[in-house]
């Protein structure tokens, strides 16, 4: 609700609102931005890439002609080797020992929109099975490049993962526009309402990113009308140069080409650099440093994974593999929204408002009382009653942790009665209270204590999956089983890419 | 950041404002102008990240050029015979060029192939009969109208050159064989053997044919045998065979009824046209 | 009744040339079917790319060259060698038979290639087929039929399959791949609504020969690259649900009369168009005061498709309504439908109506919330 009215407010004032107070993804101090184009109508046929660690250190790689499958490859092989570079400078400093360690830092990769993550998994997807030998071998590099974008478009589909990122998403999270989700995905609209250029207000600068003279798109799909009215005849004018094989002429139709690529391209390079330096200026959420040394986890485990020489990941998941990953992902929504509700008093308000979590005044407390437990022991368990403005929507026995208390305090609702507009919350503290049988001094919440709930999302039980599938999630067990629809191997048939006509 | 790529982006994000403009006005030379400024601008901009940056990638290498033309000169009707006394079907252009690659040597580009077909039968008015041979499309069965995706060769017999609804896929068979009977003779030969777009061209038929394609797993090219395509391509033949051949046999009875010689060849006057003489 | 609407709808168009429907913009049907504005643009076969253009609100679309070439040269290969490749994948999700391969090319008709000789020779043998007195499988770009709101509308599926048990199967060829047996959900959709047209109009082709509905199959087959590669593979795609979403929006059609009479008299869409100079003679003004009086139902999602969507987008951004945020917030704020009404509330400057008090304590509270944050008294500035 209440991310909703800063939606409505900035629509108002023509202003973007923030929702939340801290930047909650990690932004690494180098990140490698890649901006993936492809051309339009085949999947899998990149055009060109812009990749580098800085503003200043770019690299523009441009396939040019797309159809041919060798340019493909030579074009995986070259961004690939700039990718694994980057990747591998992560892959050195390691710390702790033996079977914990890991390394230090992590990589992160950032694409400006949701489609360039999909532009990239597909690209993993056409590289990992590649083979380094036999017929249609392919450079080293292919086949480990795509096993890591893999890897790693599976990671950013995890909430509260950093190692690959839309800009766009880490944007619109911290700032609120005056329009919908589907334009925010475009990264030029979002940074007319963040950011507009000098001189111009937002709705010049809105206008202005719908306009493709101006906005090129941030690809990966190219305007059809730069297909059409530039790339196509330069395309042409290259293939025509290829077969009649002279020299001269094929470099200037690949320069031209060049040229006509990096004009499409490096507005959204700058912009993606804009968008970074915005978004170090939002300090970074408490909890973000914990996620990331999960990542760092995370990272170490698929580089020694790498490094024994493992498959590369299956193209299907098995049934129990998929429950599993469909349990860990919800589980990481489930604890990264904790954590920035925990973090972030604007996504706290925002989940009272919804009455996902609550606030309120102690009214009374029963510090004193004790349970016995099922293993007949004596323990405190006291009874805290508040009341809060919020429109509590939580049941009685939800489990609960508070932002306001010591760590490890835990309580679940007893009752909520409404009275008048407010309403009385009742919870029992289960814990953070210390091992005696009386509560440590303040982990007891006391009559006038302003303090917030929201549920634990620790409390759900782990699902129990058949053992049948020991490998982790990214294993494949062997190689990819055949193909059933098909008898035909995919590399051969690859051959036949292109147009004819 | 440094001031000059400041003032740089700045002046290159004016451009696309004029340029948004200019097109918008229809102005196309103006818009064309400042597309060249923009892209000076944009080197510029290149140049100063260049100042002190190593200079990104080198251009990629240019590709092979592709093999100069080998073989015989023979004009471009000669290499469409011979491909198509090699498939003994009707077949259209993208085939035809393919059997040619596959097996001859010589030119032969698709778009020759078109403008070909257009003077056959300019051709064959014009002196009936002047030639050992001619290139017409292939008959509808129904209406006796040229099926103009499909090329024949005149001396092969009205059956042959009638399309029922079974024949394309009679024609694909039929095709296959003879296809890998060629293969067959070129791996048999002294030679080098069947060439990669031969057994590139027999793969694509072998894939869609069943049981045309070895058992084991790994299915490259190399691993075709051009028999078992045979024997395969031949079961299925049996099965369509009849049918096909009862319909062509009828339709070519009609066509030696209704239509003069050169109606037999180059097919009843195409509905549509009738349609427009009529009106004019 | 009949004329008198159809009267309506043609002076709403004008002395423009009529645009028939076609399967897609039948399919857009189901994209935004509450949408008046667009309804009536397309029932009265208007010029929805023209108009908006001249309203002011240029539409972007346009198909690249490269995606309408690798669309063709997909089909075309899977058709080349009579259909070779699609028979391959038919046999395998279709349990073709070996026999059934016969192939009949409605392209055109010995050289004639109108709309409705294709449209007549296409009953012809498919009806034969129905009745088992011919022998087609594939029926290569069949032409079929189909009255839409009194209007004719041809329709022309990339195949249709017949299977021996005597069902017939729409085929559609499509350049998007399917990868790992997966394939993007937007295309899939979007592809299937349009087959669904095809599986209404060739329904209603042999109903007129008394055949039931069972005879067409509601599983649409999809032909789509396999993976990576230009081959082909094939997947059965469910339509029943969207076959009745759009039989019922189809049916709405037939109510436009409700929608016309709706309509203030004299008005028109027409541009006027200058035979010379082929440009619009009608002041832009006037036409904007036209378009003006026919409400329009703005989803952010039309800008992925409707041709007027970025004048509508401006209308709703001028209405203040809550339509320029989309679904997400919308929902959130149900019963609400302007910023003014929304911010008046959530400041207690506006008295609720009596089904909008929940809502409104809501906001209010909301409100609160945010103010305590950015420190403000007394609710948001």
């Amino acid at each position: 609700m209440l991310s909703a009215l800063a939606h409505v407010e900035a629509m108002e004032t023509l202003e973007v609102v923030h929702q939340t107070e801290f930047r909650h993804r990690r932004l690494s101090g180098r990140p490698l931005v890649i901006i993936p184009l492809t051309m339009a109508g085949e999947a899998g046929a990149p055009l060109a890439a812009m990749v580098g660690t800085a503003k200043r250190d770019m690299t523009l790689l441009v396939v040019p002609q797309p159809r041919n499958r060798d340019q493909r490859f030579t074009f995986a092989a070259e961004l690939g080797q700039i990718v694994m570079r980057y990747i591998d400078s992560y892959r050195q400093d390691r710390r702790g020992d033996g079977e914990r360690s890991h390394y230090s830092d992590a990589p992160q990769i950032l694409v400006p929109n949701h489609g360039g993550i999909k532009a990239l998994a597909d690209l993993g997807r056409m590289c990992r099975f590649r083979s380094a030998s036999g017929p249609y071998a392919v450079p080293d590099v292919v086949p480990e490049f795509g096993m890591w974008l893999t890897f790693l478009v599976d990671t950013s589909e995890q909430a509260g993962t950093s190692m690959l990122m839309p800009v766009t998403a880490m944007l619109s999270e911290h700032w609120a526009t005056g329009q919908s989700t589907l334009e925010d995905q475009n990264l030029a609209s979002l940074m007319a309402w963040i950011a507009p250029p000098d001189g111009l207000s937002v709705e010049q600068a809105l206008a202005d990113a719908e306009n493709p003279d101006i906005c090129p798109p941030a690809g990966p799909a190219t305007s059809p009308e730069f297909d059409n009215r530039h790339l196509a005849p330069a395309i042409q004018r290259f293939d025509a140069a290829h077969t009649l094989g002279d020299p001269h002429d094929l470099a200037t139709a690949q320069a031209e080409l060049r040229d006509l690529v990096a004009e499409q391209v490096k507005p959204t390079w700058r912009m993606m650099w804009t968008a970074i330096s915005l978004l170090r200026s939002v300090p970074e959420a408490p909890r973000t440093a914990k996620r990331f040394e999960r990542d760092c986890v995370s990272f170490t485990s698929y580089s020694d994974y790498r490094d024994a020489g493992g498959f590369p990941q299956r193209k299907r998941d098995t049934a129990i593999g998929a429950a599993q990953r469909l349990s860990r992902l919800e589980r990481a929504l489930a604890d990264f929204e904790a954590d920035m509700a925990f973090d972030d008093p604007f996504v706290l308000a925002d989940r009272r408002s919804a009455g996902e979590a609550f606030a309120g005044t102690v009214e009374e407390s029963v510090p004193g009382r004790m349970v016995t437990t099922a293993k007949n022991r004596r323990v405190p368990r006291p009874y805290v009653t508040l009341r809060t403005d919020d429109p509590v929507r939580l049941a009685a026995g939800t489990k609960l942790i508070s932002p306001s208390m010591p760590a490890g305090h835990k309580a679940v609702i007893a009752s909520v009665h409404p009275d008048g507009d407010t309403t009385l919350v009742t919870v029992e503290v289960t814990g953070g209270m210390g091992r005696s049988r009386t509560p440590n001094p303040g982990t007891v919440p006391e009559p006038g204590q302003r303090l917030a709930y929201l549920p634990d999302p620790g409390w759900r039980p782990t699902p129990v999956f058949p053992a049948s599938d020991h490998t982790p999630w990214t294993h494949s067990p062997g190689p990819d089983e055949p193909d059933t629809d098909s008898a035909v191997p995919e590399d051969a048939a690859a051959e036949e890419w292109g147009h004819e006509d | 950041m440094s001031d000059p790529l400041d003032a740089l982006e700045k002046s290159i994000s004016t451009l696309r404002r004029a340029i948004r403009d200019a097109s918008a006005a229809g102005d196309t030379e103006r818009a064309s102008e400042l597309r060249a400024q923009l892209r000076r601008a944009e080197r510029a901009w290149d140049a100063l990240l260049d100042a002190d940056e190593p200079a990104p990638a080198p251009p990629r290498p240019a590709p092979e050029a592709a093999p100069a033309a080998r073989g015989a000169q023979l004009p471009a009707r000669e290499h469409v015979h011979r491909a198509l006394m090699l498939l003994g079907t009707p077949a259209a252009p993208k085939l035809i060029v393919g059997v040619h690659e596959a097996f001859f040597p010589g030119e032969l580009s698709a778009s020759k192939l078109s403008s070909l077909r257009r003077d056959e039968e300019r051709s064959y008015r014009s002196s009936p009969g002047a030639r050992p041979y001619y290139l017409p499309p292939a008959l509808a069965h129904d209406l006796l109208t040229p099926v103009r995706a499909l090329v024949t060769i005149s001396t092969w017999t009205l059956e042959q050159r009638i399309i029922g609804p079974h024949s394309p896929r009679v024609d694909f068979l039929t095709g296959a064989i003879r296809i890998a009977e060629a293969v067959h003779t070129a791996a048999q030969s002294a030679g080098n053997g069947p060439s990669p777009e031969a057994l590139r061209l027999l793969w694509r038929f072998a894939v869609n044919i069943p049981d045309a394609m070895p058992k084991s797993a790994s299915g490259h090219e190399s691993a075709l045998d051009p028999e078992q395509v045979i024997e395969a391509a031949r079961a299925e033949l049996d099965v369509h065979a009849d049918a096909d051949r009862a319909v062509r046999a009828e339709a070519s009875r009609r066509a030696r009824k209704s239509l003069s010689d050169d109606q037999q060849l180059f097919g009843a006057p195409s509905q549509g046209v009738t349609y427009l003489r009529a009106r004019a | 009744m009949k004329a008198p609407v159809d009267d309506r709808l043609a002076a709403l168009r004008g002395s423009a040339k009529r645009r028939p429907y076609n399967a897609r913009s039948l399919a857009a049907l189901e994209n935004n079917p509450r949408c008046t504005l667009r309804a009536l643009l397309d029932a009265s076969g208007s010029d929805k790319a023209a108009i908006a253009e001249h309203a002011g609100y240029p539409s972007p679309f346009g198909q690249s060259a490269f995606a309408f070439a690798r669309g063709n040269a997909f089909e075309a290969m899977v058709k080349d060698n009579g259909c070779a490749e699609l028979l391959r994948v038919l046999r395998e999700t279709l349990k073709l038979t070996l026999p059934e391969v016969a192939y009949l090319d409605l392209n055109d008709v010995g050289g004639d290639g109108s709309n409705e000789t294709r449209r007549d020779r296409t009953a012809e043998v498919l009806l034969q087929a129905a009745q088992g007195t011919g022998d087609g499988t594939l029926f290569d770009h069949p032409m079929l039929y189909l009255e839409v709101g009194g209007q004719e509308a041809f329709l022309e599926p990339d195949l249709v399959a017949f299977r021996i048990d005597g069902r017939f199967y729409i085929v559609e060829i499509k350049s998007f791949p399917i990868i790992d047996g997966q394939a993007d959900p937007a295309q899939v959709r979007s592809a299937t609504t349009q087959a669904c047209a095809y599986v209404i109009a060739l329904r209603a082709l042999l109903e007129e020969a008394g055949i039931g509905p069972e005879a067409v199959s509601d599983t649409v087959v999809l032909v789509a690259p396999k993976d990576f590669t230009n081959r082909p593979t094939a997947a059965f795609v469910d339509a029943r649900k969207q076959v009745s979403a759009l039989t019922r929006q189809l049916a709405r059609l037939e109510r436009i009369s409700d929608l016309v009479d709706l309509l203030p008299e004299g008005l028109t869409f027409d541009l006027d168009i200058d035979k010379d100079d082929k440009r619009p003679r009608r002041p832009a003004e006037e036409l904007a005061e036209a378009l003006e009086q026919v409400p329009a139902t703005y989803r952010p999602d039309c800008l992925n498709h409707c041709e007027m969507a970025y004048y509508c987008r401006a209308r709703a951004r001028a209405e203040a309504s809550l339509d320029v945020l989309g679904p997400a917030v919308r929902e959130q704020l149900g019963g609400i439908d302007t910023v003014t009404m929304a911010l008046g509330l959530a400041r207690g400057q506006l008295t609720p109506t009596a089904d909008q008090s929940d809502m409104a304590a809501a906001l209010r509270h909301a409100a609160r919330l945010r103010a305590e944050l950015t420190g403000e008294v007394g609710g948001a500035a």
